[in-house]
């Protein structure tokens, strides 16, 4: 039997970046939840019922709570802080260098190629 | 020793001391009064300029036999509509002896001076240079009256002439004054030119002023309706406290009453020979301030505009204690605030544009920032299409045609907010009116967000019941209505969307009010300025710029914009347009 992965969890303020995303890894194989920001990833990954996931997919500048509030409150939170996150960003040179607690930093606009060579590599 | 044996050997002390040079002036004065009261016994011996606006005597020096010892005083200003008897005595005579200054008719409006000052008895010698009178030399004797001896007055016109030679020989090196001058502006030009930013600038310049023009100088300029002070000096410890109030009692407004404002109303140059506190108190100068310019002997003022390319922003004040300004003064004073004005305007000139190529380097960031969200939604469609076709996925394939459709629309929208935008900046935002219905228009632009509300999950509830018809550009409105819709679903929260538009008085008011979160503050104008530091993201939704568009496209139409936060959440933001008359036709 094939134990399930658990899903990826893409959090974007855009409705067709969560489309697009979703259609895209649900057709390589992985299964797909979405947030519209930061504060909405928190209620997802924290609902006692939901399935964790393996992969955080985060957009930096979104309203109610950005990337850098929603990595604050995940480290904070030992069920949270080992989800590997992927940022996705127009100015990676903006942060210098990877973030603390980030794994890799990807530069839209992204290839799928560059997107599914990502998370195969970092997902949990 | 007699008087008549002192005589001689003083006059020609007196002579040789009238020949010194003038930046001895003072000091030769200074002997020569003293001189003047021990030889005739009198207690004060002074000598007093004559001014011609307003018609008065000022105390240039004054020598007084007093206790402890002798002081000097100056500053004392007699007006001649005080003391007109007294002035027209002074006409046309050699020397003016009183013998007996109680209840003279000649020194009428003097008692109280004259009473102050126990003064017995008087002998005046008017003092004349080139054949015109130019001050008075006066003796006062303190006590009883006393008769003037032939000798007495032959010997205050020998030291009357002393004075005049003192004056002629100051006057002489008026020439190398205005070398002195030349090499003080250029010197100024090469110092103002070294400072940065405007306000470094501002205080160079009242430091550079002193003592040159004057022992306080400050600097006001112009912000709306206000006047400020930008700097203020004074060089001698008196006057320190004299500048703190000056610094406590602005800004001003625009039309208060002070010498600067003058100079900036009048656009001239304002010379105040005698800084009359009756003046200033009706100006509205605090009594304490009064006070602080009556103690400190500030007796004389310049007031200069800042006038550069036409327009004034702002003036130059001087105060001087115990000179008397002249024309001289005032071409100088004129040259160097022009100095001043030019500096001050390149620093601001330049000080925008490097705000200006910073806006604009914002504006490419936020440009390429925007574009990105777009160019993913296409490039990640583009590349799994085919291989969605080739699983025959065709719900996958609707579902990102569907997205690449409205992104493709959406980048549309940013690069007509871009193109938009670099108009404005380049002030060649076009407007060309013609007969539309406003209803109809926002009805379209509606219907084109249909699929991104949808998506959204937004409801976008349109009130348009037409037409509303009026004379707009069609274009420019399409882009008012797709940056406000564009703001709402973006900070909508993903809540009801209210659009209204209706008539009212042969012109229009559009209406978007979204149930987000609203504006974190109070919004205000600065909410339309374009890369506002600080930034408020909603004022960046979109492109960053596109209430910023609005506003500049509103305001072409001769229109008015505003945005708040809503009564039970969310933000409004309210287009008002005029009909077609009001409109700013440009082509």
């Amino acid at each position: 039997m094939v134990t399930r992965r658990p899903p990826v969890l893409v959090v974007d303020d855009d409705d067709d970046i969560l489309d697009v995303y979703s259609v895209v890894l649900e057709d390589a194989g992985y299964e797909v939840m979405t947030a519209r920001n930061g504060q909405e990833a928190l209620e997802r990954l924290r609902r006692p019922e939901g399935p964790n996931a393996s992969l955080i997919l985060l957009d930096v500048m979104m309203p109610v709570m950005n990337a850098w509030e929603f990595l604050a409150r995940r480290i904070e939170d030992p069920k949270l802080r080992n989800i590997p996150v992927v940022l996705c960003t127009g100015d990676p040179r903006a942060f210098g260098g990877t973030p603390e607690g980030v794994a890799a930093v990807l530069q839209k606009p992204l290839g799928l190629d560059t997107l599914l060579e990502a998370i195969r590599r970092y997902a949990a | 020793m007699s008087h008549g044996e002192m005589k001689g050997s003083t006059v020609a002390a007196l002579l040789q001391l009238g020949a010194r040079a003038k930046d001895a002036w003072e000091d030769t004065v200074q002997d020569v009064l003293r001189i003047d009261a021990d030889v005739l016994g009198v207690e004060r011996a002074s000598y007093w300029s004559l001014r011609e606006t307003p018609p008065s005597l000022a105390c240039e020096l004054g020598y007084v036999v007093a206790r402890p010892g002798p002081l000097f005083e100056r500053g004392l200003v007699l007006l001649e509509r005080d003391c007109p008897a007294y002035f027209s005595a002074l006409r046309g005579v050699r020397v003016l002896e009183i013998a007996d200054a109680g209840g003279d008719p000649r020194l009428a409006g003097l008692e109280d001076y004259i009473a102050r000052r126990a003064i017995g008895a008087i002998l005046d010698v008017p003092v004349f240079v080139a054949g015109r009178q130019v001050g008075v030399l006066c003796h006062e004797h303190v006590g009883s009256p006393r008769a003037w001896s032939e000798r007495d007055t032959e010997f205050a016109l020998a030291v009357s002439h002393a004075i005049a030679s003192a004056l002629e020989a100051r006057a002489r090196s008026q020439a190398e004054d205005q070398e002195r001058r030349a090499v003080f502006l250029a010197e100024t030009s090469a110092l103002l030119a070294e400072s940065f930013p405007g306000d470094r600038v501002a205080l160079t310049a009242v430091t550079r002023a002193t003592p040159t023009l004057g022992d306080i100088a400050f600097l006001v300029e112009s912000e709306g309706d206000l006047v400020q002070l930008r700097a203020a000096f004074a060089r001698r410890p008196e006057h320190q406290a004299l500048v703190e109030k000056i610094h406590r009692r602005y800004p001003v407004p625009a039309s208060a009453v002070h010498l600067g404002g003058e100079a900036m109303r009048e656009h001239q140059s304002v010379l105040m020979p005698v800084i009359d506190l009756a003046w200033l108190r009706e100006a509205g100068i605090p009594e304490d301030e009064l006070r602080l310019i009556a103690e400190s002997n500030v007796r004389n003022g310049i007031a200069v505009p800042l006038r550069v390319r036409g327009r004034v922003t702002g003036a130059m004040v001087f105060a001087s204690e115990g000179r008397e300004y002249d024309s001289a003064d005032l071409r100088l004073a004129d040259a160097f605030a022009h100095e001043v004005a030019v500096t001050l305007d390149n620093v601001r000139l330049y000080e925008q544009m490097r705000a200006a190529i910073g806006a604009r380097d914002e504006f490419l960031r936020m440009a390429s920032h925007e574009l990105r969200t777009p160019l993913t939604a296409l490039t990640l469609s583009a590349d799994a299409l085919a291989g969605l076709v080739d699983a025959h996925d065709f719900e996958s394939v609707a579902r990102l045609s569907a997205a690449i459709g409205r992104q493709a629309k959406r980048l549309a929208r940013l690069v007509n907010r871009m193109l938009d935008a670099s108009q404005i900046g380049a002030g060649e935002l076009g407007i060309q009116p013609e007969e539309i219905d406003l209803a109809q228009l926002v009805r379209d632009v509606a219907g084109a967000f249909a699929g991104e509300v949808r998506r959204a999950g937004v409801d976008l509830v349109v009130d348009a019941e037409g037409p509303v018809l009026g004379r707009w550009d069609p274009i420019r409105m399409e882009h008012v209505v797709n940056n406000l819709l564009d703001n709402a679903v973006k900070f909508g929260a993903h809540r009801p969307i209210d659009v209204g538009v209706h008539a009212h008085g042969g012109g229009a008011t559009l209406t978007v009010r979204d149930h987000g979160e609203g504006f974190s503050r109070h919004p205000g104008d600065d909410v339309f300025r374009r890369f506002r530091g600080g930034l408020d993201e909603r004022a960046f939704g979109g492109l960053g710029v596109g209430l910023h568009v609005v506003h500049e496209i509103v305001a072409a139409h001769g229109g008015k914009v505003s945005a708040h936060n809503a009564e039970g959440g969310g933000t409004v933001v309210v287009v008002d347009l005029p009909g077609a008359d009001a409109s700013r036709r440009e082509a």
